[in-house]
């Protein structure tokens, strides 16, 4: 009787990792295949945007890892100038709206003057009233400003006060990064 | 086991048993997806393929599977699949993974998917199992596409994110909120529950 109910729950055991071994191979043969596809996706979108904010201007590099972490900023990009003058900087950064994050991407030129901004995700907002942060009429009002912390150069969407707020947040800080990489950038062209 | 034609299927999975508007199953994603029908439709063929591929799968192995772990194994299965079909949707069609958001990892928790496995495909032979997938998916994405169909309609003026009623259709907020979800969705219910009782008194 006892040999009997160990058997049974050794052969529970070895079915069930027997059924996660099937799926797991299944899994790992998929993401083999899409891998490949989703970062050339993604890196697609990213080139799609920055396109959008510097007409023409397509060569970047990312240069998170060598700026100092502001919350909120996911990656900073150097993008060349395809007119050979200086370079300009796009920052990737997010704060959290009325659903979720809104993600942004925000261009600067090389005096931290923003370009333009261009809407990456607001999924969680509310359509027809937060999505319309989506809408150029808003996001050309970032163009031309800098570090602005109460928002108040800015007109909000009306009645959209939450998804309004969550944009300038991130384009704050997105400002407050761009802060750090040109003063290094500077301070780096005095030391030599 | 009884002979079964694929017209006892569809009947099944459509009408009668239809998971959404008879059976009530897989609400959450029915209200949070149906705004508009492009994405009712992906989100019916992604649950669609994962039902037929679970059903698949778990009739092969429904003798091989204890009674004890199965819960396990089901869920062990369908989330393989769900995880698949969302790898393949992120590549291949980005938008619509933009629009579904976190909805396709939650079909594992769907529980249209685990009620098949356990009620049908654990019993019944794998082509059988395959029938009962594609029709219950089938009958999950026409209830998804009546409801949006509504939704996106009257609550913005268009179908598949194109405009029909023209710029000046105001559009009904509501009915693209979840709250017009709600309502929407028991109407439809209603109506099917109506028309399925006078068919039965005659």
């Amino acid at each position: 009787m006892q040999e009997n109910k160990n058997g049974k729950i050794l052969f529970s055991t070895l079915s069930l990792l027997f059924v996660s071994g099937i799926i797991a191979c299944l899994v790992a043969l998929v993401n083999n295949f899409t891998a490949p596809v989703i970062a050339q996706q993604n890196k697609q979108a990213l080139q799609q945007n920055i396109e959008k904010i510097f007409s023409g201007s397509t060569d970047y590099e990312d240069i998170t890892a060598s700026v100092e972490a502001v919350e909120g900023v996911n990656a900073v990009y150097k993008v060349k100038s395809s007119s050979g003058g200086q370079d300009n900087y796009c920052v990737h950064s997010s704060a959290a709206g009325y659903g979720g994050a809104v993600e942004l991407l925000i261009g600067f030129n090389c005096d931290g003057q923003i370009m333009g901004v261009s809407v990456l995700a607001a999924d969680g907002e509310t359509p027809g009233v937060g999505q319309k942060i989506k809408e150029q009429s808003f996001l050309d009002g970032f163009k031309g400003l800098e570090y602005d912390a109460e928002g108040t150069k800015l007109d909000g969407v009306s009645g959209a006060t939450v998804s309004s707020t969550a944009a300038v947040k991130a384009v704050n800080n997105a400002c407050l990064v761009m802060d750090k990489v040109l003063s290094a950038e500077t301070s780096e062209e005095v030391a030599e | 086991m009884k002979r079964r034609g694929i017209a006892w299927f569809a009947k099944e999975g459509l009408l009668k048993n239809n998971p959404v508007l008879v059976q009530l199953l897989g609400l959450c994603s029915v209200l949070a997806v149906s705004t508009t029908m492009t994405n009712a439709l992906g989100m019916g063929a992604a649950a669609t393929v994962v039902l037929i591929c679970s059903n698949l799968l778990i009739s092969l192995l429904r003798r091989l599977i204890p009674e004890q772990v199965r819960i396990a194994a089901y869920i062990v299965v369908i989330s393989g699949f769900v995880t698949a079909v969302q790898l393949i949707i992120k590549a291949y069609l980005p938008a619509i993974d933009k629009s579904l958001g976190i909805f396709i990892p939650l079909i594992v928790v769907n529980c249209i998917v685990l009620a098949r496995a356990e009620a049908f495909a654990s019993k019944n032979g794998p082509v059988a199992s395959i029938l009962d997938g594609v029709f219950m998916g089938l009958g999950y994405t026409a209830a998804l596409l009546c409801v949006s169909f509504i939704r996106e309609f009257f609550g913005s003026g268009s179908l598949f994110g194109i405009k029909v009623l023209g710029e000046s259709y105001p559009g009904i907020l509501m009915l693209t909120m979840p709250a017009g979800a709600f309502l929407c969705l028991a109407c439809v219910v209603a109506a099917v529950r109506y028309f399925s009782a006078r068919k039965g008194d005659k």
